[in-house]
């Protein structure tokens, strides 16, 4: 052990003479600090912290690098030393071979622990002092991305010994260990996309081992699918679920990683001294390591460590499901919460209610449709997209539930403008970005080896520590210059949270524009709020009729009714008496937990009728007393739509407003699309989706938002009518794709609205032909998508600063104007090493 | 247990298709210096090599201290080993002292007698303080030697160790080995520089194309050898002619510049002959003016048993 921790201390000094731990640490703090400063700049971070942004592009860069500077610091370290005579009389003295190379090994992984320790807890130390507050859950999701950081890093330097103790020549040692960087880093990742655009059929299963077998996947997987909140970002929620990899079981692998090219580096070197000696020991040691392997896989995987986990990981912002504000004041008269009973989204209807078959009687349909009127009509073609996504979602949802894919969507929604943009998703794949990731294969060198050691010359490796320090205050200034500040409200609107991002340029005019919103927020509250005595809404519940309603009432009671009527009674803003009764019958301490008696269900049932509104411009009206109204499944879409409207006709083009429901304009100052993270309904404090959000909007709704009794069997989502009865839809999912009867409004709901993009409500009544439930997609389709946005997390910036620093390490003018063939390069890449070997005076 | 400090017995090491030590037997006594000569690719290094334990022998046995240094458990013998590799090498970065200190915390040998090393070595304190890549050759020779000296081996490999040392440097080097042999200590020496190491070996064991050729006290390899010794006499030209008719035909005489003439006999001839140089004689006008014997040189009885070698 003494001999280990000073062979390990000589390792450490040495490299602190050499400043390679200078010019290492300079690079991370500066790519650390460049890259938490893009995260925080804009601030216009819904769910999603600058520390979860900061996370996922640096684990993005650090895939690329830290194995880069890792084999650079390596590939050296065995063969180097026999090079320069240094190894004989190290090997003299009484230190074991093992010894030797561990030793060894600890100090360079101690050199890239320090410089990622230092480099990247700089950037926290930044992102600390910054103003946003940061949850103790981004800093532990921070602090596990150093520590795995630490651990890629160690993985690649035991790779790199092994490719020293192996080979008996520097070059190479040093082709070995760029062969081994494009290998993992790059063309690894191609590969398997390929095998999966390929369709070569491979399941889950085999994908997940796949991905196990190379280092800088599972670094990937732990980093970007470990933490919710970073997941939520990196739009990796859904990959998270796929990847049935547990975080104990990633650390493991990576351990794995380091202990394997180590173990069977030292047998290697062990049996180096005894070329063909046969009285030697039989090397064990690589046995010993898959033994060891398994076992940690095996330890990895037990689902009582899992769970506790998954709990950890909530997101440090999250959007919390509708739930009213117990704060609010409740009205015993109306129920203690808002009767959340279906919500039209800005410009989506959603429907929860289910007038399918009797077993069916748990529902909860969503359903995305043109608002129909209006100037502000969206083109069917911007609404599609999203439309997709939720089609997805659904399937995505489905296929791990078993369950029918629409409904998992739910209330909760996290939304998040990304900060650097991603790649767009299959370019990486792209013929373009293949020749500038083989850049360094490809180059066919004479004037040597641009890895050795001799070439990578401390001047190169400080150069390269200045300008990526350079580079962090660059784009921060770009950003800057450009003048896309993000303004951020966050607040209560109807009783659920409420946020409404943006982009201005001038702080005052956009905290002027926020407070015109909010106005016409408190304005709208005033008339369909069920919390306010004085609204417009409870004077009509209250006296039966109202007359020389508001505009807005009037306008919006219309559309709910007209829905009501368009779904044959799905979706009815009369359900109110029904809420009251469960809330009321609830309420009380002792309560049947089996929900109200069936005579009390009936009555209330038989005010619930939306024909029996009467709705005209100068006076509403209901038709049987007792009847009382509710908007809250509507209302907040309204109010979204609303404030968006005001919005765009002061001038603004890049807002992203959620108001109860979500809809943006534009793109995110980034020039990517708004996301939007989409809550398990399972377990709201898991994102299970990624929506992409560009002059669109979104809507969901879940029954988790309110629960009645503590089982959650009886929610906010109710059943207004008919043979379905009994009791309120249960939490949950819906369910209902495919049922018996085809006429799963689920599946009519998701195929108008998949098909044409925006489907009007009455077509949804109008159709009554079976649909085909969602098809499933292929897992590993699934795989794939999921798999392209995590590459497509790395941004063209990050390839930029990639390429830089391979040009500043291999040598400008280096780069071959075209791209080589991969074989052929290295063939070259090797010759000019032996070349620059023989030119290369001895050292020291 | 054998009295020898190091014991080699039938070793041959061959890497791959060559034969780096071909049969190799010889033992080192304790307070033994020995040299071991030979040209380049002799197999003096593998020997070397071998005996530390870096490489395992294809066949035969090698005992160092009592027990096998490539065995697992070799700490214990290594700690009493000093070894100076050919071509010295040190980690540049690091200053002469943190390399002293790097290996004496490795060799368990305590720190406290680093600085009495590197008095005894002549490296300066000013010296101690740079870093190693800014030492001449003989600094980093001298490092290299105080390296060896660590923990005051029992076994000293000092391979080629006066290589690019000057003549005075090369003298208290030399001092320091005999020091290290009176002390005890075993000390085997190779080098090229074969007449440097006359008077410092106590025996010399020659080595050729990995075998060992000859093996012995510099007296025994001349007697073994049986090359003629030299005399050398000046005199005036004239009485050259009657010399060699008083040397007769026990001697070959050759004409050397500045009036010199060399004769050249066999060993046991050599007192016989000086005898009837210098006693007067029948023709006694012979003017001797001076006379100096010249054994045979390293050099020379390396040569010869090259020649031999190659010979056989």
């Amino acid at each position: 052990m003494n001999t280990l921790l000073i062979i390990a201390g000589k390792e450490l000094r040495e490299a602190t003479r050499n400043r390679w731990v200078v010019a290492t640490t300079l690079l991370m703090a500066a790519l650390a600090l460049t890259l938490s400063f893009l995260g925080s700049a804009p601030t216009g971070t819904v769910g999603v912290g600058p520390v979860e942004v900061t996370i996922v592009s640096l684990s993005s860069l650090t895939i690329f690098l830290l194995p880069l500077i890792a084999l650079l610091l390596s590939f050296d370290a065995v063969v180097g030393e026999i090079d320069r005579g240094t190894m004989t009389l190290l090997l003299s003295y009484p230190v074991a071979r093992w010894q030797l190379l561990l030793g060894k090994f600890l100090g360079h992984a101690a050199v890239i622990a320090l410089a990622t320790v230092v480099g990247y807890g700089a950037a926290g130390v930044a992102m600390a002092m910054g103003n946003t507050a940061i949850a103790t859950e981004s800093w532990r999701a921070f602090a596990a991305m150093i520590g795995s950081s630490v651990m890629l890093g160690a993985a690649f330097t035991a790779l790199g010994y092994l490719a020293s103790t192996i080979v008996r020549d520097r070059g190479t040692a040093a082709g070995i260990a760029v062969a081994v960087w494009l290998c993992f880093v790059l063309l690894y990742d191609m590969a398997l996309l390929g095998l999966l655009v390929g369709g070569s059929g491979i399941g889950v299963e085999a994908l997940n081992w796949l991905l196990l077998a190379n280092p800088a996947d599972a670094y990937r997987l732990f980093n970007l699918t470990g933490f919710k909140g970073v997941s939520t970002f990196a739009g990796t929620a859904g990959l998270a679920a796929h990847v049935q990899l547990s975080v104990p079981l990633l650390l493991a692998v990576m351990a794995g990683w380091i202990a394997a090219p180590l173990a069977l580096a030292a047998a290697l070197f062990r049996g180096s001294r005894s070329d063909a000696h046969h009285s030697h020991p039989p090397r064990r040691r690589p046995a010993a390591v898959a033994v060891r392997l398994q076992a940690g896989k095996g330890g990895g995987r037990p689902a009582a460590a899992r769970d506790p986990d998954r709990r950890r990981d909530r997101p440090l912002l999250r959007h919390e499901p509708r739930r009213p504000s117990r704060s609010q004041g409740p009205d015993p008269g109306e129920g203690a919460a808002a009767a959340d009973l279906a919500v039209v989204g800005a410009r989506h209807l959603r429907l929860h209610h289910a007038a399918g078959g009797a077993e069916g009687d748990q529902r909860h349909l969503r359903h995305r449709c043109r608002q129909g009127q209006g100037p502000h009509r969206p083109r069917p073609d911007r609404l599609g997209r999203g439309t997709q996504g939720l089609v997805r979602a659904g399937q995505q949802a489905s296929r791990r539930h078993g369950r029918c894919g629409a409904l998992s969507l739910r209330r909760g929604i996290r939304s998040t403008p990304p900060s650097p943009p991603p790649m767009a998703a299959l370019s990486s794949a792209s013929p373009r970005c293949m020749r500038t990731r083989s850049h360094p294969a490809g180059r066919p060198r004479r004037r040597g080896g641009p890895l050795m050691a001799a070439a990578f010359t401390r001047r190169r490796v400080l150069a390269i520590g200045a300008v990526a320090a350079g580079l962090s205050l660059l784009p921060h200034r770009l950003l800057r210059a450009e003048g896309v500040p993000v303004r951020v409200w966050r607040g209560v609107a109807l009783g659920a949270d409420a946020s409404l991002t943006i982009v201005h340029p001038d702080p005052a005019e956009a905290d002027r524009l926020i407070a015109l919103s909010l106005e016409e927020v408190s304005r709208l509250e005033r008339v369909f709020s069920l919390y306010r005595a004085d609204s417009a809404l409870r004077r009509l519940n209250r006296d039966g009729v109202l007359e020389a309603p508001p505009t807005d009432l009037v306008r919006l009671l219309a559309q709910a009714a007209a829905f009501g009527r368009s779904t044959g009674g799905a979706f009815d803003p009369t359900v109110q008496p029904l809420w009251q009764l469960y809330a009321g019958h609830f309420a009380r301490p002792g309560a049947d937990p089996a929900g109200p008696p069936a005579g009390a269900v009936r009555a209330a049932r038989a005010l619930v009728d939306v024909r029996a509104l009467r709705v005209e411009p100068d006076r509403i009206a209901f038709d049987r007393p007792g009847m009382a109204v509710t908007l809250n499944g509507i209302a907040q879409g309204y109010i979204t739509d609303r404030v968006t409207e005001r919005l765009k006709a002061e001038g603004m083009d890049r807002v992203l407003v959620d108001m109860g429901e979500l809809r943006a304009l534009g793109h995110h100052p980034s020039g990517r699309p708004w996301t939007v993270g989409l809550a398990d309904p399972a377990d709201p404090d898991r994102t299970i989706e990624t929506l992409e959000l560009a002059d669109g909007a979104l809507a969901t709704t879940g029954g988790y938002g309110t629960r009645f009794d503590t089982a959650g069997r009886f929610t906010h989502l109710f059943r207004p009518r008919e043979r379905c009865l009994r009791r309120p839809l249960a939490g949950g999912y819906g369910t209902g794709t495919g049922r018996r009867d085809g006429r799963c409004p689920v599946d009519r709901a998701f195929g108008g609205a998949g098909g044409s993009g925006a489907g009007h409500p009455r077509s949804l009544s109008r159709r009554h032909r079976p649909l085909h439930p969602p098809r499933r997609p292929h897992p590993a389709a699934a795989c794939l998508r999921d798999r392209i946005i995590v590459m497509g997390s790395f941004s063209l910036f990050h390839w930029a600063v990639v390429l830089l620093v391979v040009l500043l390490l291999f040598g400008a003018g280096k780069l071959p104007s075209v791209m080589g063939d991969f074989a052929k390069g290295i063939k070259s890449f090797k010759s000019g090493l032996k070349d620059d070997e023989e030119e290369r005076k001895p050292i020291a | 247990m054998t009295d020898f400090t190091a014991e080699v017995r039938g070793v041959t090491k061959r890497y791959g298709e060559t034969e780096a030590v071909r049969g190799v037997d010889m033992t080192l006594a304790p307070g033994e210096c020995v040299a071991m000569v030979g040209h380049n690719g002799a197999g003096k290094s593998s020997l070397i090599k071998l005996m530390l334990g870096l490489t395992t022998p294809t066949e035969g046995s090698i005992r160092v201290l009592g027990g096998d240094p490539a065995s697992a458990a070799c700490s214990p013998i290594r700690r009493r080993i000093g070894f100076l590799p050919e071509n010295v090498a040190f980690h540049p970065n690091m200053t002469g002292r943190e390399t002293l200190d790097f290996y004496a915390r490795l060799k368990g040998a305590p720190r406290r007698q680093n600085d009495a090393l590197f008095e005894k070595v002549g490296l300066e304190p000013a010296a101690i303080k740079r870093r190693v890549s800014t030492y001449s050759k003989g600094m980093r020779q001298r490092l290299a030697l105080a390296q060896a000296l660590l923990g005051g081996p029992n076994l000293l490999f000092l391979d080629e160790p006066t290589t690019g040392l000057d003549p005075a440097l090369r003298q208290s080097f030399y001092a320091i080995v005999a020091e290290l042999r009176d002390q005890g200590a075993t000390v085997l020496l190779c080098s090229h520089a074969l007449t440097e190491l006359e008077g410092q070996a106590d025996r010399v064991v020659v080595m050729s194309r990995g075998r060992k050729v000859a093996d012995g006290s510099l007296a025994t390899l001349r007697s073994l050898a049986q090359l003629p010794v030299r005399i050398r006499l000046t005199l005036p030209t004239g009485d050259i002619d009657a010399l060699a008719v008083r040397v007769g035909e026990g001697a070959a005489l050759t004409r050397l510049a500045g009036g010199v003439v060399e004769l050249a006999c066999a060993n046991d001839d050599k007192i016989d002959l000086v005898r009837r140089i210098a006693c007067d004689g029948p023709a006694a006008n012979i003017a001797v003016k001076d006379i100096e014997i010249v054994q045979p040189s390293l050099d020379e009885m390396y040569a010869h048993f090259l020649r031999r070698e190659a010979a056989e």
